[in-house]
């Protein structure tokens, strides 16, 4: 039939055009050119041209990070600072997508602090060491530790951060709880927290206990540190995974039964839970002092903060860890010049950028710059009393890192979906077992 | 019988604007949650109360929220990125489904196929080797980088093509014999007689853009080109949530195209009605 | 007029015609081929090549290692059974009932462009948007349950039970996909000349006999349409996994569509997701051949 040879040799010609398309499209990629070739700068020197850096980040929009580059660009005049805002919950794809892109798309960037490992395997990373040798002197040990690969500096961080227990104050008094202290010495264990949210919700609160960060590993691994199950993973490069054990196993069979017995609901995402405090549903909230400003905003709600408990008989472990600054290895010699300025003025030079920020979220890695973070307007707020030397302390005494391994975003993607079975009701044993075989698969490929 | 007839038009008018409220609800609770704060929508939400739909006090924070982190902005980008999209479209997936539907050539049924082929591929998988694509012709950051993948629309193509396929052959062939060429026939038969295809072709096209965040994230990074969706998922940030922002912004989003088609539906009429019968 | 015909006009006409064709068409074929077709090819090329995430290093060329890799993963034949469960659920219910309400709104109904605007609303709201809002209404303490307990029926888990999910993702999908369907049916409806419903009245037939005599034949082409876009729409979402259950509870709502989305865009490993897109538009694409030959009209035309 007419149609059906036409369309033959339509087909063909088709076909003829995709594989030289297939072909085209099977090279590509642009090299840079004259670029630093992943070692950072050792000198640093003022550029006597006018030169545009393009920074992406996640961690703040860009009007607030606006009083920042505007007093960066006044101690550096010939230097532009092009910021980049990115939403947060798809950085880490947009991240990918412009590195393996173009060389030259972005200069420095938004480094998640537990995805260093991952970001230099990734050749994401330049090497800072002789950029920043004295990096050790300028911020807290968990920076310093979080920055370093291999030895190598390969970041520059400039915030972490902390995590506190707030109770509403109302709620409690109704159940004739007393109030805890926020002393890190007085620091009640999760079994006496259950027994009193139990007591609070059946005087009247809608929910007992509820976490911040619903389920994510950043809130969930001190969990599994205080029930004596370690960080995740074991041997060499931390990529023999370990989740199942008998620690996990305690830790999560405790965090499901909180569902299962409807102190905290199911079905609520992480964004979600500090509007069930702020409303005042909750009894006792563990979470961020980031939720400082939302939490005293409501002039009803009468709470008062208590360090990050622990179990009965484990040792204590805070959340920490936050962003750093990554540079783009490929960058040009006058860019990633331009650029290490640029890091050097957010993570140390007086303080930081902290000293720029009318409101700080989060303590500055810098250990200068952190004294404006404490002595923040939302802190001397009485229902805060306490909060500075508790976050202080914990800092100092008990936080811990979350898991340093190439294989950090699997880790995470796969503990993050298993927190959410738990959650859901899955056995806590079963959900943790499936886990440690998926990271066997997901590892597989760095071993 | 006129009183069953009323009696059973009256019964569907009921079940008609019961099933509207029905679907309507989700969007009723998006407008309270714009006039109310995030704290009392999510006390609302659960236990069940009446005030479920209503605010208890109305407050205004959430408009001004949008307002003040460039919303206006961010909605006039979508606003002008999707009437291009439509006008544009509309022009080229029309001359394509009429060249489907009515020209007769060799090689018709293998086009269409590769039309139909290329909106089966979503979009997502290839965003990101098309956005290597536009970088390396160095398309980032334009208006025209966020308009054009949303000319080359199969699904637009394909549903006017349906509806032109529906028009009699007849009417073309008595065009033809008074001498007017393809382009008359287009334009003056058929393009009026599809008016409720061609609303159709470009709620596809409009949504598209209208929905549109990967993209955007992938091939614009400077804030002045941020389209609306780009925009609310920026509420969401790495310490704070605006949830009243998010739900102020969504229920503009959703009334816009709404009060679009409202205006619209006079067009959705019998077509065929005054060209007589159909083969 | 067939292709058959065509070849019987005169070659100047034909020439004329195919010119024509040409003009018509380029503008279409050029977009698609270089925005839609290309990418594509590029994007499936990946499924044969293989790298560590994320690196900035080239990937090697691996053959079918890739396809033999996943064909040999549970979860991946997992994936493959939900989003066909999901997809032969959702397609009849959302196009039965967009038909449904469609022959309703074109019966002659005061304020009808109301009632159909406010049905096509949930299409209007951005996707992210309808998925937070069901994300709340579907919580287990939330107002449908609420509602459901007032009417003393028990609450249900929705998003959070294993085996309740792919019911609540078809309940959000329908919600936001009947209305828009249903436009494109009264579009169709109202393209059917009253000549035959004239007819058929005459000849005695009751609704039930005119719907299956007259109306469903003569909607064919825009059912076509309908029924091939919708099935697409279906086997291409995941917003709402993404947002709301990522994948779970316990994988199942881990669809092949948002599995390739997650492993592309949030692990940075396109390789696997290469292949699985493969094996997702093999899925669509001889769904679509068949919906093409059960709805072709009598002339042919394809």
């Amino acid at each position: 039939m007419p149609d059906h040879k036409a369309a033959t040799r339509w087909v063909t010609a088709g076909a003829l055009v995709m594989s030289a398309a297939l072909l085209l499209t099977g090279c590509g990629g642009a090299s840079g050119a004259d670029g630093i070739n992943g070692v950072g700068p050792s000198e640093l020197t003022e550029p006597t041209e006018p030169i545009t850096i393009t920074y992406a980040g996640a961690a703040y929009a860009a009007e607030q990070l606006q009083p920042v580059l505007d007093a960066f660009e006044d101690a550096h005049p010939n230097i532009t600072v092009e910021y980049e805002s990115v939403p947060f919950d798809d950085f880490n794809s947009v991240l990918a997508a412009r590195l393996t892109n173009s060389s030259d798309a972005i200069d420095v960037f938004d480094v998640d602090m537990p995805r260093t490992d991952a970001y230099v395997a990734r050749g994401w990373l330049a090497d800072l060491s002789k950029t920043f040798p004295d990096l050790a002197d300028s911020v807290d040990p968990g920076s310093l530790e979080a920055a370093t690969v291999g030895g190598k500096i390969v970041t520059m961080p400039y915030q972490t951060s902390s995590n506190i227990m707030y109770y509403n104050k109302g709620l409690l008094d109704a159940a004739g709880i007393a109030t805890p202290s926020a002393d890190p010495a007085d620091r009640l264990t999760w079994e006496t927290v259950v027994a009193d949210a139990t007591k609070a919700q059946a005087a009247g609160a809608q929910y007992g206990l509820v976490f911040d960060q619903i389920d994510r590993y950043y809130q969930l691994e001190p969990l599994a540190i205080s029930a004596g199950g370690g960080a995740g993973a074991t041997g060499d490069d931390n990529l023999t995974p370990d989740v199942a054990n008998a620690g996990w196993v305690k830790a999560f069979s405790w965090y499901g039964s909180l569902f299962e017995n409807g102190l905290s609901p199911r079905g609520v995402s992480v964004a979600e839970t500090p509007n069930l405090f702020a409303a005042g549903q909750v009894a006792y909230y563990v979470g961020g002092p980031w939720w400082g400003n939302q939490f005293i905003a409501e002039a009803g709600l009468d709470f008062g903060v208590a360090p990050f408990p622990a179990f009965d008989g484990g040792e204590a472990s805070t959340p920490t860890g936050g962003w750093s600054l990554g540079l783009n290895p490929n960058a040009t010699a006058d860019k990633a010049n331009a650029a290490a300025i640029f890091m050097k003025f957010m993570g140390i030079d007086d303080g930081g950028y902290a000293q720029y920020l009318s409101a700080l979220a989060v303590p500055p890695s810098n250990l200068d710059g952190s004294a404006k973070f404490y002595d923040a307007d939302t802190f001397k707020d009485p229902r805060f009393a306490g909060v500075v030397d508790l976050i202080k302390y914990e800092l100092a005494n008990t936080s811990t890192l979350r898991l340093q391994t190439v294989g950090y975003v699997e880790f995470e993607d796969v503990m993050t979906k298993t927190f959410g079975d738990i959650i859901n009701g899955t056995d806590a044993e079963k959900a943790l077992t499936s886990a440690n075989a998926d990271l066997e698969e997901a590892w597989a490929k760095f071993q | 019988m006129r009183a069953r007839t009323v009696i059973g038009r009256t019964v569907l008018v009921i079940v008609a604007a019961a099933v509207s409220l029905l679907f309507l609800l989700p969007v009723l609770w998006l407008l309270a949650s714009t006039f109310r704060t995030a704290s009392e929508t999510f006390a609302s939400s659960s236990p069940l109360s009446w005030d479920v739909l209503w605010p208890r006090e109305f407050t205004l924070v959430n408009l001004e929220s949008a307002v003040n982190t460039g919303f206006m902005s961010a909605l006039s980008n979508s606003l002008v990125v999707a009437a291009v999209t439509v006008v544009l479209g509309l022009a080229v997936s029309a001359a394509a489904a009429f060249a489907l539907a009515v020209i007769p050539f060799r090689g018709r049924g293998a086009v269409f196929s590769i039309v139909v082929l290329s909106f089966l591929v979503p979009f997502e998988a290839i965003a990101i080797p098309l956005s290597r694509t536009f970088s390396d012709w160095s398309l980032t950051n334009t208006l025209i980088a966020l308009i054009l993948p949303g000319l080359g629309n199969g699904l637009a193509v394909f549903t006017l093509r349906q509806f032109f396929l529906g028009i009699p052959h007849s009417l073309s062939e008595a065009a033809h014999l008074d001498g007017a060429g393809w382009f008359r026939v287009f334009w003056s038969v058929y393009l009026p007689l599809t008016r409720p295809a061609l609303i159709g072709a470009g709620l596809i096209l409009f949504l598209f853009q209208w929905q549109a965040y990967l993209w955007p994230i992938l091939v614009t990074s400077r804030q002045e080109l941020d389209l609306a969706p780009v925009a609310i998922a920026k509420a969401f940030g790495a310490f704070t949530t605006d949830y009243g922002r998010v739900f102020a912004e969504t229920a503009i989003l959703a009334i816009i195209p709404a009060i679009v088609l409202l205006a619209l539906q006079r067009y959705f009429v019998t077509s065929v009605a005054s060209t007589g019968n159909k083969e | 007029m067939t292709i058959a015909s065509a070849t019987r006009r005169r070659p100047a006409r034909r020439q004329r015609d195919a010119v024509a064709a040409i003009a018509f068409l380029a503008p279409t074929v050029l977009l698609i081929l270089v925005l839609r077709v290309i990418p594509a090819i590029s994007a499936v090329g990946d499924s044969m090549r293989s790298g560590l995430p994320g690196s900035l290093v080239p990937p090697t060329f691996v053959g079918g290692e890739i396809f033999a890799r996943l064909f040999a993963k549970e979860s991946f034949w997992e994936s493959v059974r939900q989003t066909l469960i999901f997809n032969v659920l959702v397609n009849p219910i959302q196009i039965l009932l967009a038909l449904a309400l469609a022959v309703l709104l074109t019966r002659n109904l005061p304020a009808r462009g109301l009632w159909r605007t406010l049905i096509f609303l949930p299409a209007a709201v951005p996707l992210a948007g309808s998925t937070i809002v069901w994300g709340i209404a579907l919580r287990p303490d939330g107002p449908v349950n609420g509602v459901l307990t007032l009417f003393g029926l028990p609450a249900q888990p929705w998003f959070t039970s294993p085996n309740q999910v792919v019911v609540a993702m078809i309940v959000l999908a329908s919600w936001i996909g009947i209305g828009y369907w249903m436009m494109f049916l009264i579009a169709g409806l109202n393209d059917i000349p009253p000549v035959y419903f004239e007819a058929a009245r005459i000849d005695g037939a009751g609704p039930l006999r005119t719907f299956f005599s007259v109306t469903l034949p003569m909607l064919r082409r825009p059912l076509l349409f309908v029924l091939v876009a919708d099935t697409v729409a279906n086997f291409v979402l995941f917003a709402p996994v993404q947002i709301l259950t990522s994948g779970g509870p316990e994988k199942q709502s881990n669809f092949l569509m948002y599995d390739i989305f997650h492993k592309s865009y949030q692990l940075s490993d396109p390789y696997e997701a290469s292949a699985e897109l493969v094996v997702l538009l093999v899925i669509m694409i001889a769904i679509v051949a068949v919906q093409f030959r059960l709805l072709r009209t009598p002339e042919g035309e394809e």
